[in-house]
């Protein structure tokens, strides 16, 4: 049957120019203004892989420290702060921002998008972690790093056995640059779900898009309970709320419960992109469709889910009853078996492979990754034992397992995909003889660190300890893993060496080198591809080898930018039919802007220099402002024809806008929080009852904050519905909007002052403390809601808001009916629950 | 405007792209949903009634007993007569729906095990019993 192209006939000639210079990079000294998805991936891999070996640096003096007994090469307080550094700069500043950096780099390409839907997003959230992370990671160089381990466990880290700004520069800036990740995250899913080509469907979608997809779901839910966390220690640490202290009835454990709900699946939220990567790669190594493609689907997904049963697994020495222990432990096995079923799959894969000769660089990475990802895997099937845990927790059994599971699970696919998908943006080819160095250097170092570990940790030594007598028979085995882990770092020098000979940034390297079957080995340049292509198979350019020449001749959809800007294909999210046209933002200094000072506002903070971090705070938010003013840009400019028939519209609000959907996710984002609050404050309760009060507010203050509350709804429906046509005003519609945001935030002060006025103090107890927490909570959306009103109202006045042109009224009224629902709930709990006691 | 039921996209003007993908999406994730819930349900029950003051520890073998077999029941359902529940949520087109059909029903049986493997602890071990 002969294929019907959407654009069949020849393009004009000077469409392509005009499409390079839309999307053309920012040079000199305007460079860092920059939002197109390569170079942002770039650099955000750069800094990602730069943290790395910062942190394999700090590891390699923890190893030598350690090589021989009752050495004192630093001192113990300087450990302390090396092995915090390091797990912190290795878990927070690299493995989950190199997989967002892979996201933002691979994902356009792979889904033929020209670009991620929110563009200076990833390019805020790529400055933002790039500032804050380098701030953390300096604190090393002049003895303020922290040293309560990166889990920081209360009571270690409050502020009687850590005095100091140590800990709060763990506090401030893994809390910034968490926000940071939830940007990337809120970015992955909106581009995932609806900028995939036509014909894409959900069950077309490549591997790693499903993989991202889960994380970044993953992200939504787990990083807001770690976000608690930090911030309920930092309000203890600066301004004495006892949520952690036993004697006013807070509780360390807490901290445990909310930093593992988060810090469990960080390991998976790290392993399945990385797995992802695994299964785009197999599949090219085998010249075959990957087998069981929908088992590994709902292995990633059914991943996802069973990780959040995990948290326990951590806390299995904390004294917790034997039954709940068993439910962690059942969670535990349960999350092998998808796990399993993928590398099975890999296995299959390559078995069926239809001819698998010389293994090229990827090729050594995957099997290296296989082999150690196993290991690893069975050895925490071992402490998902509550018997068997009990005996090695805290040993350096366990040191060897996660870093079996997050080196075999992440280091080695990501260094794979260095070298498979380096020639998508560099004019050369890493070497297949450097690589192969780096591989055998890093697998053999790997295994030489890091096996003799099992037996030192079952021998009795725990992790974390500085130095070691001689009489402890330690001394030989160290000595082999400190050797092992030089010949790791060599590894990394040999590909960093490899970087510098070989990878050149740029387009005109080889096409698709590995003969691979997906979209990112298309013909592309600084707009993505020519044309976004028509999908009617998983591997489209195994199953059409002509696609490549249809879509770089411009054959297929949107070859052209019909608006005259920078433009994307939205399509609906099941089924990829073509509904919109986005019209994006181009290069700026507002997002770069806005990412500095927020930084810098944290890390003020954090040193407690209060009135310049406020400044600073200031300018964050008017530089949002200012980055954001210019993204509503109205549906003027459509409907434009994008071929196939398609006459498509460039502005949508509604469930069917982008800007909806990355709404909605902020939504799910602070429910996840707000819930993370919830259990807080219910466990506090079963650990110090007798801190709750017998007497509390009377019912009328909390009845007068809930009808307030509740009346800012209807007054925000009323401001929607009071829009004027067309390119006109309604003098209503901001009084309106005043009205709305004034009763959201007056529900919460007369909530706050009739608090007050009971006498409830955040410092007298937990009690106390979780009802203002609440508040804070509350009150940060409504700022939120109250600058976005004020926004609309000045839209409104720059004739840039109507009925149709609206994305930014909808935005702020979704916010507000969120914050009204969440401080209505947490009325609720606190004043109905203690009077049912 | 319902699309054609066929495997190959064809371009030509779909005028309501609309989809019905968040009850379609949990009607997919139905099962490990109810897992969640369920393992929700159990821990907090256990941690809750043993920890808190008011007594009624000793019901909780019979609760999760109970909430599993409910759970899974529900799983089993969604295993075996999935494809009802993805049609009610508006599944047309005939590809994707196949997908979300094979996706729902192994996501179900890995479900049903995990719930089965969670309620186990309760047939083995007593509520409240600490080991140290």
């Amino acid at each position: 049957m002969e294929r019907m192209l959407p654009n069949p006939e020849p393009r004009p000639a000077d469409e392509e120019a005009q499409l390079l210079k839309i999307w053309a990079t920012p040079t000199g000294w305007r460079w860092p203004t920059a939002v197109n998805n390569t170079v942002i991936g770039l650099l955000y891999i750069g800094a990602a892989l730069a943290f790395f070996v910062l942190a394999g640096i700090l590891a390699l003096v923890m190893r030598t420290q350690l090589a021989l007994p009752d050495s004192d090469l630093v001192t113990q307080d300087f450990y302390n702060q090396l092995f915090t550094t390091h797990g912190t700069t290795m878990m927070f500043l690299f493995a989950v921002p190199a997989m967002e950096a892979l996201g933002v780099m691979l994902l356009p390409q792979m889904l033929a998008a020209r670009d991620l839907p929110f563009p200076r997003l990833s390019a805020f959230a790529v400055w933002a972690y790039i500032v804050g992370g380098s701030v953390f990671f300096s604190t090393i160089f002049y003895d303020l790093a922290p040293s309560g381990g990166w889990f920081m466990n209360p009571p270690l880290t409050l502020t009687e056995f850590s005095p100091g700004d140590n800990a709060d520069f763990w506090l401030l800036g893994i809390g910034f640059i968490e926000i940071s990740a939830i940007a990337g995250a809120i970015e992955i899913i909106v581009g995932v779900l609806r900028t995939r080509p036509p014909g894409m469907t959900l069950g077309r979608m490549p591997i790693f898009a499903w993989a991202m997809l889960v994380f970044a779901g993953m992200i939504v839910v787990a990083f807001p309970a770690v976000i608690l966390a930090t911030m309920l220690l930092e309000l203890e640490r600066a301004f004495d709320w006892p949520f952690f202290s036993a004697a006013l009835g807070g509780d360390a454990l807490l901290w445990q419960h909310l930093f593992w709900f988060f810090g469990h699946p960080e390991v998976y939220i790290i392993f399945l992109p990385a797995a992802g990567l695994v299964s785009m790669i197999v599949p090219t190594i085998a010249r075959t469709p990957l087998i069981g493609y929908p088992l590994i689907v709902v292995a990633l997904v059914a991943t996802g889910f069973f990780s959040f049963g995990l948290w326990v697994h951590h806390m299995f020495t904390t004294g917790i009853p034997a039954l709940s222990l068993s439910f962690f432990s059942a969670a535990s096995m349960a999350v092998a078996i998808p796990s399993g079923i993928q590398v099975f799959s890999w296995i299959a894969t390559l078995a069926a492979g239809k001819r698998i000769g010389k293994l090229s660089v990827p090729g050594l990475f995957v099997f290296g990754m296989l082999a150690i990802f196993v290991m690893g895997g069975l050895t925490g099937v071992m402490v998902a034992m509550v018997p068997f845990d009990w005996q090695a927790h805290d040993s350096y059994f366990i040191v060897a397992h996660l870093h079996y599971v997050l080196i075999g699970g992440m280091v080695f696919p990501l260094f794979g995909t260095f070298y498979y998908w380096a020639p998508m943006v560099s004019r050369k080819l890493l070497s297949p003889t450097l690589g192969k160095w780096c591989f055998w250097l890093m697998f053999i170092g790997m295994h030489m660190t890091f096996l003799p570990m099992h037996v030192t940790g079952l021998a009795g030594m725990p992790r974390r300890i500085w130095t070691y007598s001689e009489a402890t028979g330690w001394g030989p085995l160290n000595l082999l893993s400190t050797g092992g882990s030089y010949l790791i770092a060599a590894g990394v020098a040999v590909f960093l060496v490899d970087l510098l000979r070989n990878f050149r940034f740029g387009r005109g390297g080889p096409e698709n080198p590995w003969g691979a079957g997906t979209l990112e080995w298309l013909p592309n340049d600084v707009y993505s591809t020519r044309s976004i292509p028509l999908i009617d198979s998983r591997e489209p350019l195994w199953d059409r080898p002509e696609l490549a020449d249809e879509v770089r001749a411009g054959h297929h959809f949107l070859p052209n930018a019909p608006t005259g800007g920078r433009e994307t294909l939205v399509t609906s999210p099941i089924d990829a039919v073509p509904q919109y046209v986005i019209q994006m933002p181009g290069p700026g200094w507002a997002h770069v802007l806005a990412a500095v000072f927020t930084a810098a506002c944290f890390l003020l903070l954090t040193v407690k220099v209060v009135v310049p971090a406020l400044v600073c705070a200031v300018l964050a938010i008017v530089s949002v402002l200012v980055w954001t003013w210019e993204l509503d840009k109205g549906p003027d400019a459509g409907p434009v024809d994008v071929g196939g028939g398609y006459r498509l519209p460039v502005y949508l609000t509604g469930p069917d806008g982008h800007g909806w959907w990355a709404m909605v996710i902020l939504m799910l984002v602070a429910g996840s929080l707000f819930v993370a609050w919830i259990f807080s404050y219910l466990y506090l309760w079963t650990v110090s009852p007798e801190v709750w009060p017998g007497a509390l507010p009377e019912w009328s203050t909390a009845a007068l904050s809930a009808l307030l509350l509740a009346s800012s709804v209807p007054a925000a429906m009323l401001a929607r519905r009071s829009l004027a046509p067309r390119a006109s005003r309604n003098a209503l519609t901001p009084l309106w909007i005043a009205l709305s945001v004034a009763l959201l935030v007056g529900g919460l002060v007369v909530e706050g002052l009739g608090q007050w006025q009971h006498g409830a103090d955040p410092t007298r107890n937990a009690h106390d403390a979780m009802v203002y927490m609440a508040l804070v909570l509350d009150g940060e959306l409504a700022f939120a809601v109250a600058i976005m009103g004020a926004y609309v109202i000045a839209r409104h006045y720059a004739g840039k808001l109507d009925r149709v042109r609206c994305a930014s009224l909808e935005n702020t009224q979704l916010l507000l009916y969120y914050t009204a629902a969440q401080s209505l709930l947490g009325l609720l709990l606190v004043h109905g629950f203690p009077r049912l006691l | 405007m319902r699309h054609a039921p066929t495997d190959r996209p064809q371009p030509t003007p779909v005028l309501d792209a609309r989809e019905p993908f968040i009850p379609l999406a949990f009607a997919t994730l139905a099962a490990p949903l109810l897992w969640t819930l369920h393992f929700a349900f159990v821990y907090l029950l256990e941690g809750f009634l043993c920890e808190a003051p008011v007594g009624a520890a000793a019901a909780i073998p019979e609760a999760i007993v109970a909430a599993t077999v409910i759970a899974g029941g529900l799983c089993a359902w969604n295993l075996f007569a999935g494809d009802a529940w993805l049609r009610r949520a508006g599944a047309s087109r005939v590809e994707s729906h196949l997908f979300l059909r094979a996706a729902q029903r192994v996501l179900a049986g890995l479900s049903l095990i995990a719930i089965l493997w969670s309620g186990a602890g309760a047939l083995m071990l007593g509520p409240c019993m600490f080991a140290y």
